[in-house]
């Protein structure tokens, strides 16, 4: 899938109203994902490549094809009276990531950067009649890292591996991914290296805009001359297309002092 | 005892039969409310994240309303609290020195109540136990061990003994140790564990898994593997990673060292002739 082709995403916000015996399947990047409903029950089957950079992407409701059974996991989920309204939708993570740029760059002394980065996403099955969450799977295999700087300080994070870049043309598009923009000013008298950042994804608000691209809430961090994080906030992206229709609510409330050490949120 | 027993004697002549009506009713009111607030607490409680851990103030006030309700009922029958009190002073000094090891446990519950060294559903080791914590009592701790018994360690025992809480810390760190022959190469076998390290889906790539020598010896070296996992996969960790180890190790061709003696020198046998 390319970057012009993004109206196509736009096809998450519909319902799926499967009836009884009907299946769905979606291929989000590396995940294969399909899900079938039956009477009083709903099957959620798939698998998922280690293939970070696939950016495949499309979908057959109702679904006639055959299922590659043996490479699946699958879920079941029961119900009785009140049947569901099905919804799949992209959300973020339950946990920070730890993203590693392919290339480590440096913000030089006294300027600012916008950078743009790839966030991993999960599927949501949801029942849009009670809100529930049915279940969340992942897009990628995801690792757990470690990041602090003691085992006794610190956080669990995921890790992942993710393109950077200044311009966004120049990030490549992958359509599990959603874009986060990242605003660092670096106010000390060094260039300031980023090696490995981490994204606190469970206090960000995950968009669709106008071209069916999906938008995180942006980040900006501002660095003082001792190289100490003075400010971090959070915000609702801008100079973005058309308006932004809200996907994910963040699944945290913002603490008042997100974080107060540079190490907390970058190497 | 005399003071209780005029006491007594004194509620019996001029007795307060109305009052004990309203007593009895309020102590019956009581625990119908009682039973109310408890179903409330516990529909409450539901929709925390571990409702286990909320169960030692839901017994606190399950005991302080039950005490209140007594102290009012005794209030309401007319009998002298000063008596009371004065007969109570003496009975807790009776019962004190009976009951020395149930009060040293309730003084060790409330101090690990502010301590807080562990919370319910910790993993912790007491002594030679080692288990979850199950519940956490005004006398006592419950734990249940990895091999599913139920163990009650007095709170007087835990404020005395070394507890290691293996849940406290997201991450925990295992050390492998490996016996390598003198013949093969150190090189090698660190690449092995670091790929072992970055295949293994539990075990985390931060903190940097760490590879040292910890002995040379006269036929092998000792060598020491550290690689860290989260607190919650660590007994899934602990058990498959050693094996992942061993069969890495076997494929490439080297050989685990077990208790192997080399004899370098043949051993020269004289036979003789004369028989003792």
């Amino acid at each position: 899938m390319k970057r012009n082709e993004a109206e196509e995403l736009k096809v998450f916000l519909t319902d799926l109203e499967l009836k009884d015996g009907e299946s769905f399947h979606l291929r989000f990047g590396p995940l294969d994902f399909y899900l079938e409903k039956s009477t009083s029950e709903i099957r959620v089957r798939w698998m998922t490549s280690n293939d970070w950079l696939d950016s495949s992407f499309h979908y057959q409701y109702p679904f006639t094809g055959m299922y590659p059974k043996n490479l699946l996991t699958e879920k079941r989920f029961a119900y009785s009276d009140n049947e569901p309204l099905l919804q799949v939708l992209p959300c973020l993570g339950e946990l920070p990531f730890v993203v590693k740029p392919d290339t480590t760059f440096m913000v030089l002394p006294g300027e600012k950067a916008k950078i743009f980065l790839s966030t991993p996403m999960s599927v949501r099955l949801l029942d849009k009649h009670s809100g529930l969450v049915i279940d969340e799977i992942p897009v990628l295999h995801r690792v757990k890292t470690w990041f602090g700087e003691s085992p006794t300080m610190g956080q669990l994070c995921y890790f992942t591996k993710i393109h950077a870049a200044l311009i966004e043309e120049n990030l490549p598009f992958r359509p599990h991914r959603a874009l986060t923009h990242l605003y660092m000013e670096n106010s000390s008298t060094e260039p300031i290296p980023i090696e490995k950042l981490k994204i606190p994804v469970n206090y960000l608000t995950l968009y669709q805009d106008n071209r069916g691209l999906f938008v995180t809430s942006s980040l900006s961090v501002r660095l003082d001359k001792n190289k100490r994080l003075r400010d971090l906030k959070i915000f609702p992206p801008q100079d973005t297309e058309g308006d932004l229709q809200v996907v994910q609510q963040p699944r945290e409330k913002i603490p008042k002092t997100l974080f107060t050490s540079t190490t907390e949120i970058m190497r | 005892m005399e003071e209780l027993l005029t006491a007594l004697l004194t509620i019996q002549n001029g007795f307060p039969w109305r009052n004990l009506i309203i007593g009895i009713a309020i102590l019956l009111i009581g625990q119908l409310v009682l039973k109310i607030l408890d179903w409330i607490f516990h529909l409450a409680i539901q929709s925390l994240e571990d409702p286990r851990k909320a169960l030692s103030g839901r017994k606190i006030f399950v005991y302080s309303f039950n005490f209140i309700l007594f102290v009012l009922f005794l209030n309401l029958i007319k009998v002298d609290m000063k008596v009371v009190i004065g007969a109570t002073g003496l009975m807790t000094l009776a019962i004190g020195f009976a009951a020395r090891t149930p009060i040293s446990n309730l003084i060790s519950g409330v101090f690990l109540v502010f301590e807080r060294p562990f919370v319910v559903g910790n993993i912790i080791e007491v002594n030679d136990f080692k288990g979850e914590v199950v519940s956490r009592n005004l006398l006592s701790l419950t734990l249940r061990t990895l091999d599913n018994r139920m163990v009650r360690i007095p709170n007087e025992i835990v404020i005395g003994s070394s507890v290691s809480n293996v849940s406290f810390f997201p991450i925990r760190r295992l050390d492998v140790k490996y016996l390598l022959s003198s013949r093969d190469s150190l090189t090698r076998l660190e690449e092995i564990f670091k790929d072992v390290a970055g295949r293994n889906g539990l075990a985390l790539d931060e903190p940097v898994p760490y590879f040292y020598v910890s002995e040379f010896k006269e036929n092998h070296t000792e060598v020491i593997f550290r690689v860290w996992s989260t607190s919650e996969d660590f007994l899934t960790f602990q058990s498959e990673f050693p094996k992942e180890i061993h069969r890495a190790v076997k494929a490439s061709g080297m050989e685990p060292i077990t208790h192997r003696v080399e004899i370098n020198q043949p051993i020269k046998i004289e036979s003789s002739s004369e028989r003792p």
